[in-house]
Formats: structure tokens, sequence, C-alpha cells
């Protein structure tokens, strides 16, 4: 945790609905952590991961366009490294295993209460 | 000479064998085969009336029966005939010739006009057709139940999906608007809406884990929920423990209990401990009347006469709430506080959505939570 004093962890907030990613970045600011983006579909986030490599990515399974919060975590995983948790509305088996697909970091589902994205991100930091 | 010496006096009659010239071989073979097909039309009509009791189910079985008594009544005229070979007894055997006859000509007039009833049965194979028809409309018909159900399902999950994204809509405006206020207890009452909503939403996250997508548990709701205000509240000197019997409970019933035990725990998190440590217990038990309890209680400083007013309008926010959530469930509240206890004991009835369980829970509940 001590990096985390230094330099300011970055988090990358990917979701299309624009109030929700808004609360989200502005809660992140609030755990004193940067926001280095926010992304609306799978491919713009991936761009975004590869020019920041942010160690966090808060991540919606469902984006705008044909890829989901998956396909853009996989693409992340691989090419940068950081930890995704993944942020959902659905609670059911069918999306939880396709969430499982990837190594999430975490799984939170909407809506997340401050304490659960805290503990998640700190969770995710610490590992 | 009466008709009855006319048909039962044989003077002056003789007997067949007579006819015969009592040719050994010819009384012999008449003897033989009449006892044969004698013995075969006693045999046969038993054999049909068993068949008939057998398959109570066979239309037209009174036909079977004048079958029985036609075939009998032949087969007696052919042991009449072996007697009046020796005997010339032909007035007896002209009678049950006549009680053949009728039984016979019924039969055949019977018969004909319910030909067409008979041949209009269906038969083995027709039923085995339709029977494999009526098995793939109801297959058909059960697909198509299942693919609604399915749409069902589908359709409620999106709905919950929307709602709780719509939920974390408000949540990011709430968010938002407190970034805004500077001031400290504007951001509070905010900071209690976003709990509010979160016992809201988490009401819909376990919906859509439900198998049924109408009912869950309430135990794991209320440990969840409890667990997310404590945690989220004061520093970590805060112990809750959570007990509550299995419960199944639909969206009607879960909310405003939800909502109440948000109210609750935070009003004891906010006001009963200044020093910052003590104890908060949930519990959720069955009353001996099979009402339910709901018993939110903290060990920390208490409070004389009315609550506490001073935390501004978000205290009298938080009494309106229980107020009418109580009556809303058709419940009872009773508040008691002094140094070391502040107990709220809240008395609704259980609800409705399955009676089925409620007896067996009763006794296993008092376990649980003892």
């Amino acid at each position: 945790m001590n990096a985390v004093t230094l330099r300011k962890s970055t988090v990358l907030v990917v979701d299309d609905e624009f109030l929700i990613a808004e609360g989200l970045c502005l809660q992140v600011e609030d755990m004193d952590m940067a926001v280095c983006g926010t992304a609306t579909n799978a491919d713009e986030a991936v761009a975004l991961a590869m020019m920041h490599r942010p160690e966090v990515v808060l991540m919606d399974m469902r984006l705008r366009g044909e890829k989901d919060g998956v396909d853009a975590a996989l693409a992340i995983h691989a090419e940068v490294g950081s930890k995704v948790i993944f942020i959902t509305g659905s609670r059911e088996q069918s999306t939880i295993a396709r969430i499982y697909e990837d190594h999430p970091a975490g799984v939170l589902f909407k809506p997340v209460s401050d304490r659960q994205l805290r503990m998640a991100i700190a969770t995710a930091l610490e590992e | 000479m009466s008709l009855l010496d006319w048909l039962l006096n044989p003077t002056g009659l003789t007997p067949h064998g007579f006819c015969l010239s009592w040719a050994p071989g010819l009384v012999a073979l008449h003897a033989g085969s009449d006892v044969v097909i004698g013995l075969a039309y006693l045999s046969i009509p038993l054999a049909i009336a068993a068949f008939v009791k057998m398959r109570p189910d066979i239309k037209y079985s009174w036909v079977a029966y004048l079958f029985v008594a036609f075939i009998l009544a032949c087969g007696t005229t052919h042991l009449m005939a072996i007697l009046t070979l020796w005997v010339p007894a032909y007035g007896i055997e002209g009678l049950i010739k006549l009680v053949t006859a009728i039984l016979s000509i019924a039969t055949a007039a019977l018969l004909w006009p319910l030909l067409p009833k008979i041949a209009a049965l269906p038969s083995a194979a027709e039923l085995e057709r339709r029977v494999e028809e009526r098995t793939a409309e109801l297959a058909r018909v059960v697909e198509e139940q299942q693919v609604t159900l399915a749409q069902r399902d589908l359709l409620l999950r999106e709905v919950y999906h929307r709602v709780k994204n719509n939920l974390q809509m408000v949540d990011g405006l709430l968010v938002m608007q407190s970034r805004q206020i500077t001031d400290p207890d504007a951001r509070k009452a905010l900071r209690g809406l976003r709990d509010r909503i979160f016992a809201l939403g988490l009401v819909h996250q376990q919906l859509m884990s439900s198998s049924d997508l109408k009912t869950f548990d309430i135990a794991p709701f209320l440990s969840e929920l409890s667990g997310n205000i404590v945690d989220g509240g004061a520093g970590g000197g805060v112990a809750l423990s959570v007990e509550a019997i299995p419960l199944d409970v639909d969206l009607d019933f879960a909310i405003p209990l939800g909502l109440l035990v948000n109210e609750l725990v935070t009003n004891s998190l906010k006001h009963a401990f200044p020093d910052g440590g003590g104890e908060i217990e949930v519990n959720l038990s069955r009353a001996d009347g099979g009402d339910l309890l709901l018993v939110v209680a903290d060990n920390g400083k208490g409070y004389d006469g009315e609550p506490p007013r001073s935390g501004g309008p978000k205290v009298a926010l938080g009494s309106t709430i229980i107020k009418g959530l109580v009556a809303q469930m058709e419940g009872t509240i009773m508040v008691e506080s002094k140094p070391g206890l502040t107990r709220s004991e809240i008395r609704v009835a259980a609800p409705q959505t399955v009676p089925a369980t409620a007896p067996m829970t009763g006794p296993m509940a008092g376990q649980v939570a003892a």
C-alpha cells in the first residue's frame, strides 16, 4: 500500500451511462485515487487502458456496441494487466459465468454502495 | 288331451334312435357329435361372459350377453338331441328350440342396426394414433408455455436490471449533488438518501438471483443490508450481529422491512455510540401467534423520552419513515431506551407468499433465534 500513497492509484471507469460513470468517478476521487478516464464502449476502454495503464478498471458488463465488458476486460488483462472490477446490473448465473471467463478482481452488483466499492478496490490493489 | 300332455307326455312317440334303426354306428355318431357340440356350446359362452366381466370398459357388452344366451340355448338343444335318441321328449326339446329361436332371432335382429355403431368404434391402432396425436399436442403446449415462461423470466430480469441501473444512476446524481454542497447537514441527508436507495437496490438484487424471480430468503438480505450500513458508517468499533429465521418474502414485504432495518440500524449507529464502540443487534423471529418480530437493539447511551432530534432534519425524516412503514405493514412498534439498551421491536403479520412453509419454520425458528 506504500506505493499507493506515493503515487495516486489510477482508475479507469467504463460505463455507457454518463450519470453512473460520473458518480463512480467522484466516489473514486473521494477515495483519494485518480480517474484516468471514462469509456463507454469496449474498444475505447482498451485504448484508454493501454494509454494510461490504470491499476484498476471499474467495468460495466453491458456496453455500447457489439462487445461487452468481458471482451474489454480480457483484452485489458492481456495487454495491460490492470485489475478489473466488474460492476453489473445483473445478478443472474449466465452473467456471472460470463464474467468469470475473465479473471475478475471483484464483482459488484448495482446499485453499489460506497463501502462495497472501497473494499473491492482495496482488495484489488492488495492482490 | 291337454296342452301339457301334448307337450310332455311322450306316449305313442318313438325315440329318435328308432328312426336310425338303432344302428350302433349312426347312434354313436349322432350322440358323440351332439355331446361334443353341447359341451363346446357351454364352454364358449362362459368364455365370452368371463371376457366381458374382465373388460367392463367394452361398449355394447349387452350384445355379448345375447351371444352368451343364444349359444347356451343352442348347446342345450344339442344335449336334448342326445336325450331324444332314447327318450321321445320331443315336447321339451321343441320348447327349448323355441327359446333358442327367440334368442337367436333377437340377436340377429339387433345385430344389424348395431353393426355401423360397432364398426365406428376406434380400433386399437386408431386409438394409439390419437394418443400419439394428443401427446404431441400436449408436448407442443408445454413447450409453448415453457417459452412463455422463459420470456417472462427474461422480461422480469430485464426489468430488475433496469431498476438497478436506474437506482445506480440516482446514486450517481446524489454523489454529484453532494459534491456541490458544503453544508455538512445537507451532505449527511444525501448520505442517508443513498443508504435508502441502496436498500431498495438490494431487494432487487435478491429478486434477480432468486429462482422464481418473485420471492427470496430474507435472512441473507438482512445480513447484507445491516452489514453494509454498519461497515459504511463509523469506524470499526461497532459490532453487528444479525439473526433471522429463514423466510421467503416478496418485494412488497422486503422493501418496507428492509427500509425499516436501514432506518433503525442507521439511528443506532448515529446516536448510540458517541465514543465509537458498541454492539448492534438485528433479530427477526417468529412470535407465538405466528407474527414476525423484528428487533433492532444497541447497547449505547440511550435517550429519554422522544428520540433525539439534534441531528437536524435527518432524524425527523427517519422517524416519519419508520412510523409510516410500520403503518403500511399494518404492524406495531415498541421502543424502549435507557442507558445501555435501546430497543425497537416491530411486530408484523407474516407475509402470505408461502403459507405452506409457515408452520414448518415456526418451531425451527425458535431454535435459530434462541
